[in-house]
């Protein structure tokens, strides 16, 4: 299983210390995601954009978060709750 | 020449026939209305203002007297733009009210060049203070006694027009509605304060408006660089706390409290990118003690 940003539209981000905002302006919804949201999302947004698989996900987001260890399962739900809001598609 | 310098026979005049204009920050309005008792008000809180000769207005207002056989045992009042009518008929003493509600909802619906935030803005030493918050927040109880005691400038107690191009808050100052306790609250804070006659069992329950300080209006085009967005919270005999919070959490209540953010899009989510940035962002709750009140505002634009 791999994810990348939508080709429906574009996804603008700012990343804020507490968070990070990401607008779907496809949707024109907005979405705040803290924590472990925001290193997921990161780690897909960080170049080379696109296709990654779940281990290089879970590697790249463990490194960003070391004191929360997330789970595979962690990461794989918040990927699918990102999916459904938009902000990510599977490739 | 300003509103107050027209008698009151010629202001009747020109709004019976073609139509009063007048400014009101930004925009030029042409209001017609038969309704002596919305002249009285608006002469009243609109006294600084300056009359227009321009034929164009930004938006054309009517309140009128409502029809129909039910206005003989209680007469109405209806508000309308261009002819369309946004709201339900209200009781005829709430003719001025509903004029300064139906204003609000020309700018928030259909001024589109601005991010509308459901937010009162002051500004002092040349950074705005945005104070977003629902209704009842005490945004412009606060918004009065900083104008009134403080020395800041009321860009406005209701909308922040912020210009996407610059990111600098646009100044309307318009009157400060005032709701119920906080009425006689501000009455006996700022004895010299000019207020409207109240308007009892409003929607929002007894409403009175607050004259914007002259010289706010006089300054009226120039633009405010934001400098902090503070979030007030009154409760009554609570203690003053002024907390700082997350851009990210600021960001979404900002979003949450903008009136046009999803008709602009990516613009909108770029400049209020920008304007918290910028900006301290904190929560201020206050019960009552408007000096201090005052002083914990101060700090921040000393920062």
């Amino acid at each position: 299983m791999s994810w990348r940003l939508p080709e429906s539209g574009p996804i603008l981000w700012h990343a804020f210390p507490d968070g990070l905002v990401v607008f779907n302006a496809h949707r024109k919804t907005t979405h705040y995601l803290p924590d472990a949201a925001k290193a997921v999302f990161g780690v897909a947004c960080t170049p080379p954009t696109g296709v990654h698989c779940l281990p290089e996900f879970h590697q790249a987001v463990t490194e960003a978060l070391p004191d929360a260890k997330p789970t595979k399962a962690d990461i794989l739900a918040i990927l699918e709750a990102l999916e459904r809001q938009g902000l990510l598609e599977k490739a | 020449m300003t509103l107050v310098d027209l008698p009151s026979s010629e202001l009747l005049s020109r709004a019976r026939e073609y139509g009063l204009v007048f400014q009101a920050g930004r925009f030029n309005i042409r209001l017609h209305t038969r309704i002596p008792a919305v002249l009285k008000s608006l002469q009243l809180m609109y006294a600084d203002q300056n009359l227009v000769d321009e034929p164009f207005a930004d938006f054309t207002v009517r309140v009128t007297r409502g029809s129909g056989i039910r206005c003989c045992y209680h007469p109405q009042s209806v508000f309308s733009l261009n002819g369309a009518r946004p709201f339900a008929p209200l009781p005829l003493a709430h003719a001025f009210p509903l004029l300064e509600w139906g204003l609000n909802w020309c700018v928030s619906q259909h001024c589109h060049q601005y991010l509308v935030i459901h937010a009162a803005v002051v500004e002092k030493h040349g950074r705005a203070l945005i104070l977003p918050g629902l209704p009842g927040s005490g945004k412009s109880t606060l918004s009065a006694a900083l104008t009134g005691r403080g020395g800041w400038r009321l860009l406005s107690d209701e909308l922040t027009l912020i210009d996407p191009k610059t990111g600098c808050v646009h100044a309307n100052p318009r009157p400060i509605s005032l709701k119920n306790a906080s009425i006689e609250r501000i009455r006996s804070y700022l004895p010299q304060a000019v207020l409207s006659p109240p308007v009892h069992d409003t929607v929002k329950g007894t409403v009175a408006h607050l004259r914007p300080p002259r010289e706010s209006v006089l300054a009226q085009t120039n633009d405010a660089i934001p400098g902090a967005i503070v979030f007030p919270r009154f409760e009554k005999g609570a203690k003053l706390q002024l907390s700082e919070i997350g851009q990210g959490d600021t960001f979404m209540r900002m979003a949450d409290n903008a009136f046009n953010y999803s008709i602009l899009g990516a613009v909108a989510f770029r400049a209020l990118t920008t304007l918290v940035e910028k900006s301290l962002c904190r929560e201020f709750v206050y019960g009552g003690d408007l000096d201090s009140a005052l002083e914990c505002m101060e700090s921040l634009v000393q920062q």
